[in-house]
């Protein structure tokens, strides 16, 4: 029962596309060759290494799928694809820059009334993992975010200086964002959209 | 140029080549080409569930084989797949590829030379 929960779970590491066509067939035969095994460490082991494969199967496929819809991509909309990697990038050396600036002061000197700072700057920190995979979620957590700080930080902070240095930061952490959205907006969100229906 | 696509497309890995194997002659679903596998390969290859979906999916993809419906009791076990024509070209081909390798290899143990 477990182990079939855990299957499942690992299923969902699969395009959706693989899981449609083969989720039902791959459940029967691990389903088969857990009956099959002996219970114990048999048991275990199966699941373990069945588990394993499943997650690096999943990997190795993501990667085929996403080079088929890479590669049939139109010449215009590569250089998109391009600037998303990089704009990715940008967001996680951003994040990491402000994290060591921004939060090295609270964690030396810490006072209960920058709590409510402390708690919006770790909601942006997360949602830049978030957006790495999310993006139109992640992004629009982290701009609510980061008004919400601006406004916190606009009525004051405990630190000296710190209002105008993190409301510029975490302005310029939402910035790659926004740009995308910009770049999408304009090179063709459509497009991009529908060849990833028909592709995908 | 059949032909040469036929060529372009080998070496096989070897759990490719252990699963057309297993479908040759007969067709089978999912849980009876992972048991054939393990067995004629002597217990060496054991494929995972996600390992032999990936395979086979890519093996759909290249047509070298399809998907058949096959006479079981349970619901889940009546999809198999069998060797399109193709698929067992490429068998063919790559058997023939191993022999001509094998064959090399035991001229030069035997020190003979071959051309």
């Amino acid at each position: 029962m477990i182990d079939m929960m855990f299957f499942n779970f690992c299923l969902r590491l699969y395009p959706s596309q693989f899981r449609n066509e083969f989720g039902d067939e791959m459940c029967a035969v691990f389903e088969t060759r857990m009956n099959d095994v002996d219970g114990g460490w048999n048991r275990t082991f199966a699941i373990f290494s069945e588990i394993t494969d499943m997650v690096w199967s999943a990997f190795i496929l993501r990667g085929d799928v996403k080079k088929v819809w890479y590669n049939a991509l139109s010449a215009e909309l590569k250089p998109l694809v391009q600037a998303r990697w990089i704009i990715r990038i940008a967001s996680l050396l951003n994040a990491l820059f402000f994290v060591m600036v921004t939060l090295e002061p609270y964690v030396q000197t810490p006072k209960p009334e920058n709590l409510v700072f402390l708690v919006f700057f770790s909601i942006q920190l997360v949602c830049v993992l978030f957006a790495l995979r999310w993006e139109r979620a992640g992004g629009i957590i982290i701009l609510t975010a980061t008004f919400t700080l601006g406004i916190i930080l606009f009525w004051g902070t405990a630190y000296p200086g710190l209002e105008i240095y993190s409301f510029v930061a975490s302005l310029l952490w939402a910035i790659p964002f926004g740009g995308f959205a910009i770049a999408y907006l304009i090179l063709g969100y459509r497009q991009l959209h529908l060849q990833k229906q028909v592709i995908c | 140029m059949v032909q040469k696509s036929i060529q372009d497309q080998l070496p096989l890995t070897e759990a490719t080549f252990y699963i057309l194997l297993s479908l040759t002659p007969n067709k089978k679903h999912g849980y009876a080409i992972m048991k054939d596998v393990e067995s004629i390969s002597d217990g060496r290859i054991t494929l995972g569930t996600g390992t032999l979906y990936g395979a086979l999916k890519r093996l759909l993809d290249n047509d070298w084989i399809e998907r058949i419906e096959i006479d079981s009791p349970t619901e889940r076990e009546r999809k198999g797949y069998q060797l399109t024509e193709l698929g067992q070209k490429i068998v063919s081909a790559e058997t023939k590829r191993l022999q001509s390798l094998a064959q090399l290899a035991q001229l030069r143990l035997q020190g003979g030379t071959s051309s």
